[in-house]
């Protein structure tokens, strides 16, 4: 339940695949592994990066999160379209 | 006796490899004729080793250890990124000169943090990529400071590392040539909602401080005001400031300023020098 192992999570579902495909099989099984709360598990599995942004995690890794569960850089605009949503 | 002849201030920008046809077209030959003056700089000063100071992207290091300074000793490879659009090398790196930087700042107060085997981001493999890997006669030594995730290093600290391994190349026994690159910056928004936007006025004024060597300008910017002026990737001038204090009295002379959104960056070129 801290913004770290918020961060350790989005990092981890950040680069390698094979944890990626691990979180894809069994997200609240995978998540399960941190201190996470039940709001910062949603705004995981939701991909809610405004309030994972809002809660203080680096930017620069809700973007790689964001984008390495999307699927590529060429999602980079969807990703904008939500950090500058209302 | 060694000595450092000459450094250099770019971006690493990803984008200028990952999606170079994104920028204008003029933009890009504008950068691509930034980086061949530096290739051709290197062999003007007829360097041999070029030190490469940039800062990982939350790509390498995790949560778990995040490296405040750190010097690379031994083996590198990058960009560990496919998407970057450069392939995964290995780099040929001065090892003895990089050891004896290291035992120097470990004697005179820099604690490095020391990698042995690492395959590294964009913010070193690019410059290496793009400025030196098709030079043979020219080995580098990856260098991080942290400037791209909190806690971030501080510009002061930023400088007297570079001081240290000024120290640390005039006292070493071999007779290298060496060029050190701060790369990074200038203003850019890294997955913060501005993505895209850049402070032209505030580059600008960058370049100026960098241009008549003011080190106090540069070191009194406050982590908050870069931030605030030019985004998380602003604060990337931290490895300008590294290259700084490895120049004395350095003044610098712009080589190219494009300020480029659809590569989410105002990219800034300038070589520096006593």
């Amino acid at each position: 339940m801290t913004q770290f192992a918020t961060e350790q999570a989005l990092w981890d579902l950040s680069g390698n695949p094979m944890i990626i495909q691990q979180y894809c099989q069994d997200p609240d099984g995978f998540l399960a592994r941190y201190a996470l709360s039940d709001e910062e598990k949603r705004m995981i599995r939701e991909k809610d990066v405004k309030k994972l942004a809002e809660a203080g995690n680096s930017q620069m890794l809700i973007m790689l999160f964001y984008l390495a569960q999307e699927g590529g850089f060429a999602h980079l605009p969807q990703y904008l379209g939500l950090m500058n949503a209302p | 006796m060694a000595q450092i002849v000459g450094g250099f201030l770019f971006p690493h920008d990803p984008l200028i490899t990952a999606a170079p046809d994104a920028a204008p077209k003029e933009q890009l030959d504008a950068v691509n004729r930034a980086f061949e003056r530096i290739r051709t700089r290197l062999d003007e000063l007829a360097v041999d080793t070029v030190i490469v100071v940039g800062d990982d992207h939350y790509t390498v290091f995790g949560p778990n250890c995040l490296p405040r300074c750190l010097i690379v000793i031994g083996d590198a490879a990058g960009p560990i990124e496919p998407w970057v659009g450069l392939p995964t090398e290995p780099f040929r790196i001065n090892q003895p000169l990089a050891q004896h930087i290291m035992q120097y700042g470990f004697d005179n107060g820099v604690d490095w943090a020391v990698s042995k085997n690492i395959t590294l981001d964009h913010s070193t493999s690019l410059p290496i990529h793009l400025c030196v890997q098709n030079k043979l006669n020219i080995s580098t030594i990856p260098v991080l400071v942290n400037c791209g995730v909190e806690p971030l290093i501080s510009n002061k600290r930023c400088f007297e590392i570079g001081r240290s391994i000024r120290a640390a190349v005039d006292s070493w026994q071999g007779s290298e040539r060496v060029a050190v690159f701060g790369t990074g910056g200038i203003s850019h928004w890294v997955g913060m909602a501005q993505m895209g936007r850049v402070n032209v006025e505030w580059d600008r004024m960058i370049i100026d401080a960098v241009e008549k060597g003011d080190v106090a300008k540069l070191m009194a910017l406050s982590d908050q005001e870069i931030l605030e002026q030019s985004g998380n990737g602003g604060l990337e001038i931290k490895n300008w400031m590294v290259a700084m204090g490895c120049i004395e009295g350095f003044r610098g002379e712009l080589i190219e300023y494009q300020p480029i959104p659809q590569w989410v960056t105002g990219c800034g070129f300038m070589e520096i020098a006593a």
